[in-house]
């Protein structure tokens, strides 16, 4: 049993009454069916703040009523999901739209992210006032970089009358180009064309400069080079409002994964070298709370529903995790839990 | 290859007909993907087995019976004359049936899949696969899907196996040797899949090896592929063996990676007036198609030290000996 709001990590029982947990602890006998979970890791539900349903649009890939099984057989409770969708979700008719999705499939919780500018095309700002009013946690146009300064300022501006973040996808289009695997040696002995750390790390510095002077919530998505990891701890050491995410392959695997040549590895940002991988690992722990946070975004560029795959697996991942922290120096399952509510200010689960 | 009993001693090749390449060296790959993955000695059993067929060309009737009742298909999914045609010819000596395949007029244009149309090709019972495709790895993705013998004829940027070994082939034939030579390759070393498969083999072999060019299409990176890399053509003129000079590939730079093409001529061109700075028995190659007074200055080309045309004629021989040796290898798959 572990759960990290109360900082419990023991072996116990765990006794339900009438759908509720009504004693963590030493069980006493007579309940009227057991379950043999010995071997097993009990915990509150764990929460993924970066999801992709494709619905509406792409339900031919997934739905949200499989997104959400999906979630709930990896053993997430909470997904927050991006807007990224056709249409995209960017005025509050489309985040009803997912609530009452969500609800008809009445799995899990699912809390929508709404777009930051019109049709995610990085120009004019999306009604994200009314947007939080029907429920938006957070606003990203994930998947599109907000490549533009000016936008980018009027965003982070306007965000701080509503306490919600602005999540940004760094990467600079010009400098990744066509890029389909990190930019670094294995890609030059490959022949395959990379997109370099920079290109994220430059779009990372520029918008950090933003949210200092906004004051504005920002929070970065899929952080997956040394260079951004070390600009956000500097970020946060100064005061600036910012968390971040780390996807749980980002943690486990580098380029040399792409040298067979198997599209499954083949990703956007993409698998970095070990030196990130080890930076990711560590994190950019500073003295402002909230830290960053594994994600289960996985996503093939050429649009294979990766999705189930990300979060059926995130399960395995985490649960291995937990089982072996040498492995996973610092990382504990609270990044799962407690974090991601923290950054997005929701998320139902174990309370104190 | 067990011995086709139709096979008259006078049409197989010497390679062939002695039957002995010694048992270590018995070739058992299926497929040629890349230069990356053969060792020195399979390197050598592929010039041997070219050196015997070279023999077949220079006969009247220029044709042995080795692939007799296989079908070869040639794959292109890219433009191509050199490779094709040499892939196409190679085979016909050998005696098998060629398919012709081209991606343009074909249901890849109505959205067909590259595994459905290679599947459905395979499927009218093709024995080997001669694939050339823009993305890098495709040969490789393909290897793993079909049952015949899959040939890299040239992936994206990343490999060009056979223009490597024709290379590494007429070097060896003009200067009797591989190990201690000093190699230049000059030009846009970042999109060229010829520069990779040679600085493998030409590795392998005991060749240092140098690239040369401006630094946006020179990677410095790429010295991790056991090469040095040179940014000054006439520093390094003077010092080496055989110049390699690889077209400027405009249709694969996307972006400006040099000012003016003149300013690259003036930098990195082989001129004859630049040709006075090296030795004089230095080796000329280019795998074609020339930038005639681009990379390469006319008179240059059609030099005395130019060994271009030898290329293209060493090119059959590499390519019957490739898929003699692939062939050969999946009647050793059987026999296990």
């Amino acid at each position: 049993m572990i759960d990290p709001s109360r900082g419990l990590d023991e072996v116990c029982d765990v006794l339900l009454a009438e759908g509720k947990i009504a004693r963590v602890g030493r069980a006493a006998a007579g309940a009227d069916t057991v379950l043999d979970a010995r071997g097993l890791i009990v915990a509150p539900g764990l929460i993924d703040i970066h999801v992709h349903l494709r619905e509406p649009g792409d339900e031919q890939e997934e739905t949200i009523a499989s997104g959400c099984a999906a979630a709930v057989a990896g053993g997430f409770a909470s997904i927050a999901c991006m807007p990224n969708t056709h249409p995209p979700l960017d005025d509050a008719t489309a985040i009803e739209f997912v609530f009452r999705q969500a609800s008809r499939a009445g799995l899990c919780n699912v809390f929508p992210i709404g777009a930051i500018t019109k049709g995610r095309a990085g120009k004019e700002l999306a009604e994200m006032g009314q947007m939080v009013r029907a429920g938006a946690v957070a606003f990203s146009d994930d998947g599109n970089c907000v490549t533009s300064a000016a936008t980018m300022l009027r965003a982070l501006q306007y965000i701080t009358m509503f306490d919600r973040a602005i999540i940004q996808h760094c990467e600079d289009p010009d400098l990744s180009g066509r890029g389909v695997m990190h930019s670094g040696h294995v890609s030059v002995r490959l022949g395959l064309p990379g997109m370099p750390a920079i290109a994220e790390e430059l779009v990372l510095q520029r918008d950090l400069r933003l949210a200092r002077e906004t004051g504005a919530r920002y929070h970065v998505a899929h952080v997956s080079t040394a260079g951004s990891v070390n600009l956000i701890r500097r970020a946060k050491h100064d005061g600036v409002r910012a968390t971040s995410e780390v996807c749980p392959h980002h943690l486990l695997l580098t380029d040399e994964a792409c040298a067979t040549y198997d599209p499954n590895f083949k990703m956007n940002p993409p698998l970095r070298t070990a030196d990130d991988v080890k930076a990711c690992l560590d994190g950019p722990v500073g003295p402002h709370g909230v830290d960053d946070v594994p994600v289960g975004h996985v996503r093939n560029p050429r649009g294979r529903p990766l999705e189930l795959h990300g979060l059926v697996h995130e399960r395995v991942v985490v649960c291995d995790a937990v089982e072996r922290r040498i492995e996973f120096p610092g990382r504990r399952l609270d990044d799962l839990h407690i974090k991601p509510r923290l950054a997005f200010r929701r998320g139902r689960g174990s309370r104190r | 290859m067990s011995q086709a009993p139709a096979s008259t001693p006078d049409s197989t090749p010497a390679a062939a007909r002695s039957a002995a390449p010694p048992s270590t060296a018995i070739w058992r790959r299926r497929h040629l993907l890349g230069l990356e993955d053969l060792s020195a000695g399979e390197l050598l059993h592929i010039f041997q087995t070219a050196e015997s067929f070279k023999e077949v060309s220079t006969r009247s009737i220029k044709k042995v019976p080795a692939l007799r009742g296989k079908v070869v298909v040639n794959l292109f999914f890219e433009d191509s004359t050199r490779t094709r045609n040499s892939f196409t010819l190679a085979a016909q000596r050998l005696s098998a049936d060629v398919l012709e395949f081209s991606a343009a007029g074909s249901s890849v244009n109505k959205g067909e899949t590259l595994l459905d149309t290679v599947r459905n090709i395979e499927a009218m019972g093709v024995d080997i696969l001669v694939v050339r495709h823009s993305a890098a790895g495709a040969p490789h993705h393909l290897a793993r899907c079909v049952k015949g013998c899959v040939i890299n004829a040239g992936d994206g940027q990343h490999e060009h196996p056979t223009q490597g070994l024709i290379d590494i082939f007429t070097i060896r034939e003009l200067k009797g040797r591989i190990e201690g030579l000093h190699v230049a390759i000059v030009g846009d070393i970042a999109h060229s899949r010829v520069a990779r498969s040679n600085i493998w083999g030409l590795r392998k072999l005991g060749a240092r090896v140098t690239v040369v060019g401006p630094t946006t299409i020179v990677p410095a990176r790429i010295a991790a592929m056991g090469c040095d890399v040179s940014h000054d053509l006439d520093d390094i003129l003077p010092k080496v063996d055989v110049i390699n000079m690889l077209r400027i590939q405009k249709e694969r730079i996307t972006s400006q990676v040099f000012p003016s093409t003149e300013e690259y001529i003036r930098l990195f061109g082989l001129t004859s007036e630049r040709m006075k700075r090296a030795k004089k028995d230095v080796l000329v190659m280019h795998p074609g198609p020339v930038n005639r007074g681009i990379e390469l200055a006319a008179d240059v080309a059609d030099g005395p030290n130019s060994s271009i045309l030898r290329q293209v004629t060493n090119g059959l021989a590499i390519r019957m000996a490739v898929l003699f040796l692939a062939n050969q290898a999946t009647g050793v798959d059987e026999a296990v």
